[in-house]
């Protein structure tokens, strides 16, 4: 290391291998090519924030890593990031580090969870995040490598390499990156944000510990009611259809023209999550262990919830969202096409994962 | 002319921490069973301690629960075992 260098991390020296193929070899990738984090590509990452190199934003689980902002800044680089996207990577890591958030949990979980990552405010704009067309798609550089940034992360400095400490049943996609921009110019609610009580003009990025995204279709819905029945049975299905309550917060993302129509009938936010914490019930008899599968009563006390009370009856009815709170609603997508998304979550509360809003600091 | 690149890890490999000394018998001894607090892995973990007791001859088996499966036991938790096991045996079911 020159002595020079404010840069701590050990160097990897390579002669006339091709550093692309030794990054592969040392385990250091997603499976996809990285850009080689060089000294000078660092340093420019580095530039782009106002952060000593060695201040450690947390640390990362599973093997509870220090995210050092150098770490963090090697593996943006890596991830394909330009300099104007770093401070949402920073943030997003630290966002990532909060106990409540609990990487530790998502990051080895047979569930397949990983964090799905929001960004919010001004910055949306000035670093080009898509929020529209194709928002949970490809084609965009900032959604791409910024959510790219976060699962190197979890894999250098996390350490949950894929079939050692990451012990994910399926996986899924949306585990190389899961990055979107709310489409707020298109919502007529209050952006997720500032329902987090942050101002209209910060810029945040929040974090929800779930699985991949499921397309819901609905063209045919006119009124909100309509159309809140229809997705919230849709989205009854997610973990199970017998996880009455399911055990998770559950991320409903709706596209604009599913937006409008609630608009349209005046409906807020909270009338959405109340109507579907009410109207999203089954009978017990229904979800008892045995009667359309297996699942049912018995592995719902995971969640400290036995549904086989003493009081209940086969027609006691049983919420699918265990609270309306337990649904995280924000816009994003195109402005043509009814379809809306819902993102199972992994466990919420003390014993799982919190959503976790941060602030972009630029 | 070479390249050179930064370690994107945290380099805790680097830490490297020797096993502790593989135990020769199980009888009369004490082993710790870390239940990681998922669904019903309590019946594996009462099997386990009875073939323990039954068929080895251990002298105690200290259980203790992690408060969630999530996260890293309590260091109250990983001390007591470490002080007064002479195995720890960490297990999950679902």
């Amino acid at each position: 290391m020159p002595e020079s260098s404010a840069l701590h991390s050990q160097r990897i020296n390579i002669q006339e291998d091709d550093p692309y193929e030794i990054l592969f070899t040392s385990g250091l990738t997603d499976g996809l090519p990285v850009v080689p984090p060089t000294e000078e590509r660092v340093t420019r990452m580095l530039a782009s924030v106002d952060r000593d190199p060695q201040q450690v934003l947390g640390t990362v689980g599973p093997n509870y890593g220090p995210a050092t902002v150098e770490k963090v800044a090697i593996n943006a680089v890596m991830a394909g990031c330009q300099p104007s996207y770093f401070p949402v990577v920073v943030a997003a890591v630290e966002a990532l580090c909060e106990d409540q958030f609990a990487a530790h949990a998502i990051n080895v979980t047979t569930f397949s969870a990983t964090p799905l990552t929001i960004i919010n405010g001004p910055v949306r704009h000035a670093i080009g995040v898509n929020c529209g067309h194709n928002a949970l798609g490809h084609g965009f550089r900032a959604n791409a490598t910024i959510g790219r940034s976060l699962r190197l992360i979890i894999l250098n400095i996390g350490g949950a390499k894929p079939q050692q400490i990451c012990k994910a049943t399926l996986g899924h996609p949306a585990q190389f990156t899961f990055c979107v921009g709310e489409a707020e110019e298109q919502s007529p609610w209050e952006p997720l944000h500032v329902e987090k009580g942050f101002q209209p003009e910060q810029s945040t990025v929040t974090l929800f510990g779930g699985h991949s995204p499921f397309q819901m279709n609905d063209h045919a819905s006119r009124t909100a009611e309509q159309l809140a029945l229809s997705l919230g049975w849709t989205m009854a299905s997610v973990w199970n259809h017998k996880n009455f309550p399911v055990f998770s917060d559950t991320a409903l993302i709706v596209g604009p023209e599913h937006a409008k129509t609630f608009a349209q009938d005046g409906w807020s936010k909270n009338d959405l999550r109340q109507f579907l914490f009410e109207k999203i019930r089954r009978p017990l008899r229904e979800l008892r262990p045995g009667v359309n599968g297996g699942e049912g009563a018995g592995i719902s006390m995971l969640a400290g919830i036995n549904v086989q009370t003493p009081s209940a009856t086969d027609d006691t009815l049983y919420a699918k969202f265990p609270a309306p709170e337990s649904i995280l609603i924000f816009v994003a997508g195109g402005t043509a096409g009814r379809f809306s998304a819902v993102v199972p979550g992994l466990v919420r509360g003390s014993s799982g994962s919190t959503i976790t809003t941060k602030e972009i600091r630029q | 002319m070479g390249t050179s690149l930064l370690d994107p890890t945290s380099q805790p490999e680097q830490q490297h921490k020797a096993f502790a000394v593989r135990l020769d018998t199980l009888s009369d001894k004490t082993i710790g069973l870390l239940d990681i607090n998922k669904a019903k892995g309590v019946f594996f973990l009462d099997r386990l301690e009875e073939i323990l007791r039954e068929q080895y001859g251990v002298k105690e088996v200290l259980r203790r629960t992690k408060l969630t499966p999530g996260r890293p036991a309590a260091e109250a938790i990983q001390h007591e075992l470490q002080e007064k096991c002479d195995a720890v045996i960490e297990a999950l079911s679902d």
